[in-house]
């Protein structure tokens, strides 16, 4: 089953789904007051030690691999457009700088940090949370939905890939042989078939939301009961003044490149 | 008072050029049950979806006629009626869309403004109604397709709709399952509900209080249950199964009194007829003349598998498979039939004992090999399909395997030919049928010319005459040398085609044999949830074990003129 969602009693679970949406907001700001890798460094690592808490880890490493593409293609990208004095490498135009390298490895770990916040998010909020939670911040229903739905999308079209791959390995297809260009072009009998079952289930999708009476002129109500806990305001609080520490100590001119 | 009336109703789809509907004049009266039956094709979703309104709002064509639906139109500006109506559609996966069962059948109802407090009565309230009282928390994604689809029935019950609209709510049922649906929809029916049933089983047609008769956009008939099941010309060109006992009595120009079991038994009894023993034991001769002697060359011994670290699924299961085999699985829905087939070409791979095929261990064969001696057709030809031509298609496996230009060439001629879509290399296999998509799967199968052709569920969807010319095909396979094995819930299929059933339950094999054995041991049926069907009830009480209305037909002779009438 491809959600994130972990479905267990816990202090994440039971917070207020705004907190959980607020919170996630608030920390992924943290990662801007700083552009130097050795202040974002304990940062990371921080977020990291709150997915193992959250029960997030295997979510985790079912995506770390982007975590290491977002720091590669940072660190390959960002030197020739992040100048700095002290210079590495020369040649003609380009020149590479430590200044350049360093920001490349910081932006590398500010993008795995909202990558762990977010896998942190999904771990610990239902979609109907998320969907319920946006809602009470104001925004229209459908529109919350709407946004809710890469979350319900995604688990059906990566289980529909999961069977398009066993029935065209059943008939041969080794998507393991080949050139690079070779593998591509045999992950066509995969993509042409979950493209069109995917079109189809979301084409099926606003049928059945009619159906379901979505969007019906008639106030919504709701299954689930959220209560704002003491626990709720703590939590923000908290984060609240991390983030106000943490922009104080990037004003004052910590964990900022020169 | 007319729940649903309409007159000279005409659909025809944007891109189509015949009608889906054409000219239908229906009227259904509140607390009517109606089972609309027809070939696939014949307009019966399509006219239930011109009820609930989804026509012409998401679906695009040409609509003349007139619906009224509760007094007024069912279109989406009309909320009044948009809430009366419950409609479960026949892909009934597409309606699930919430993390749990609970909360999917909340949906509609926060959808309808209803308080939290009612809520919850009604949630459990419509899951206790389906048997999936401790399933609350459950993600609806990770169950079974048979509680999948009671989810979505829950879903609808939990509405609380004046009228139903039901597409084919029992496909993907064992028959247990299926007997609650039937209660549950007995229970609304006293509640005053009005029911629009589409179903292709006949046999559970027999309590509602009308059948209409679909065929190609028309409405050719429409009628009492036994007057209606009873035509079984009628029936036959619908393209509808008739109640076996039924069309047993109408093969025999006999009129049962009843449609139960016993007033069939007695009318035949009055008429004269008994069985002719030595019809009967020519018939159980021939079937076990034909059971296989030769040597195995599929060894499945003492496998059991368990994905991760979850309660195993299948549980030290040992069988054989020989040439020329026809071989059926049954079982309840979750009894591991489909992770058994799996581990016979390499899809999945025992967590202990052994797949061995012509002696060697297939964990230790290339995927490459396997896959062409033990060929696999799953249950949705879509999750293959892909090429723009259906000879594309069919030649994808064998280019696959490494076949020649001339062997690809011939291999899928040859597959053409066998499933008879000769003269339609061309076409363009997404916009088949259903039935001709499943063809065109299996083709691609046959294509690499395996020795096993394994298959799941290989007549979902498909009406009576495409399951009828499926079950032929793979007839035709047998006799060639091909041994198939395939996954049902049908056990008229099981009985009518396979010379060996396995059972399955909770992972186990709990009986393996010929369907003459298995299929009137209705003790150990009963563990998977099955039924005998109507005919071998019969056979039972009668005391032969006979599995088809033809076998019983030849069978049954009257004592007045000593010969088979």
């Amino acid at each position: 089953m491809y959600s994130f969602y972990n479905d267990r009693d816990f202090f994440l679970t039971r917070l207020h789904p705004v907190t959980r949406i607020l919170g996630l907001c608030l920390l992924c700001a943290a990662p801007f007051t700083f552009n130097h890798p050795l202040y974002l460094l304990p940062l990371f690592a921080a977020f990291l030690l709150l997915a193992v808490w959250a029960g997030a880890w295997q979510n985790l490493l079912k995506v770390g691999w982007l975590g290491i593409i977002f720091v590669i293609m940072s660190l390959v990208l960002w030197p020739f457009f992040y100048h700095g004095a002290t210079v590495l490498y020369s040649a003609g135009p380009f020149s590479i700088t430590r200044e350049g390298v360093l920001f490349g490895l910081a932006i590398g770990i500010r993008l795995d940090c909202f990558l762990v916040l977010g896998i942190i998010f999904l771990t610990v909020t239902r979609l109907e949370d998320f969907t319920n939670g946006l809602t009470v911040l104001g925004v229209p229903y459908s529109l919350s939905f709407a946004l809710g739905l890469a979350f319900r999308l995604t688990p059906l079209f990566a289980e529909e890939a999961e069977r398009v791959v066993t029935a065209q390995k059943a008939r041969g297809l080794d998507l393991d042989k080949g050139n690079l260009l070779a593998r591509v072009r045999k992950h066509i009998p995969v993509i042409v078939p979950v493209l069109f079952l995917g079109l189809k289930k979301a084409d099926q999708l606003s049928i059945s939301l009619e159906s379901k009476g979505f969007g019906l002129n008639i106030p919504r109500t709701n299954y689930q009961h959220y209560r704002w806990r003491t626990t709720d305001v703590l939590l923000l609080i908290i984060i609240v003044t991390l983030d106000a520490v943490l922009f104080w100590c990037g004003l004052a001119g910590y964990g900022v490149l020169s | 008072m007319a729940v649903v009336q309409t007159k000279k109703l005409c659909f025809k789809y944007k891109r189509q050029s015949q009608p889906a509907l054409n000219g239908i004049d229906c009227s259904v009266e509140q607390g009517e049950c109606v089972a609309l039956i027809g070939h696939t094709g014949a307009g019966k979703s399509t006219f239930l979806q011109c009820l609930s309104g989804i026509i012409p709002k998401f679906y695009s064509g040409d609509l003349s006629g007139e619906i009224i639906v509760f007094d007024g139109m069912s279109d989406s500006k009309n909320a009044g009626v948009r809430t009366r109506i419950g409609h479960l559609f026949q892909d009934f996966e597409a309606q699930l869309f919430s993390s749990t069962v609970a909360l999917e059948v909340a949906f509609p109802l926060e959808n309808r403004g209803v308080p939290r407090s009612e809520m919850h009565d009604i949630v459990e309230r419509s899951l206790g109604q389906v048997n999936l009282a401790e399933f609350h928390q459950r993600n609806p994604h990770e169950l079974s397709g048979g509680q999948k689809q009671r989810v979505s029935i829950a879903s609808i019950l939990g509405m609380s709709p004046d009228l139903l609209l039901l597409d084919e709510p029992t496909t993907d049922l064992d028959p247990v399952g299926k007997r609650d649906v039937v209660q549950v929809l007995q229970v609304l029916k006293n509640e005053g509900k009005t029911i629009l049933l589409v179903d292709q089983e006949t046999d559970g047609l027999l309590d509602v209080d009308r059948i209409c008769v679909f065929w190609q956009g028309q409405m050719i008939a429409e009628g009492r249950p036994r007057e209606v099941l009873s035509n079984i010309e009628l029936l036959a060109k619908a393209g509808v199964k008739p109640p076996e006992l039924l069309e047993l009595c109408a093969r025999k120009g006999i009129t049962p009194g009843g449609s139960s079991l016993a007033d069939v038994h007695q009318t035949i009894r009055e008429h004269g007829f008994t069985i002719n023993q030595q019809k009967k034991e020519q018939i159980v001769a021939i079937s076990t003349e034909t059971a296989n002697q030769l040597d195995p060359l599929l060894e499945v011994s003492h496998v059991s598998f368990a994905y991760s670290q979850a309660e195993p699924v299948l549980k030290d299961i040992s069988l054989s498979f020989c040439p020329a085999e026809f071989v059926a699985i049954l079982g309840a829905n979750g009894s591991g039939k489909t992770t058994l087939v799996k581990q016979m070409n390499k899809l999945l791979q025992p967590s202990s004992g052994s797949v061995t095929f012509h002696g060697l261990d297939v964990s230790n064969q290339p995927q490459s090999t396997i896959g062409k001696k033990i060929g696999f057709v799953f249950q949705n030809p879509d999750h293959m399909i892909f090429s723009a031509t259906v000879s594309d298609e069919i030649a994808f496996g064998p280019r696959n395997y490494g076949f020649s230009a001339s062997e690809i060439e011939q291999s899928v001629k040859n597959a053409l030919e066998l499933v008879h879509l000769t003269g339609r290399e061309k076409d363009d296999p997404f916009s088949l049928t259903k039935g001709d998509r499943q063809k065109v799967a299996v083709a691609s199968v046959l294509a690499c010319r395996p020795e096993i052709v394994i298959l799941d569920e290989p007549t979902t969807g498909l009406d009576y005459p495409e399951q009828i010319k499926m079950m032929a095909l793979l007839k035709t396979l047998v006799r060639s040398g091909h041994t198939v094995i395939f996954i049902t819930h049908s056990v008229w299929l099981a009985a009518a085609y396979s010379s060996r059933i396995i059972l399955m339950e909770k992972g186990r094999v709990i009986a393996d044999g010929p369907p003459r054995k298995v299929l009137f041991d209705f003790e150990t049926l009963a563990r998977t949830s099955l039924e005998p069907t109507p005919i071998i009830r019969f056979a039972a009480q009668s005391g032969v074990p006979l599995l088809t209305v033809d076998e019983l037909d030849r069978c049954l002779t009257n004592n007045m003129s000593g010969e088979n009438t």
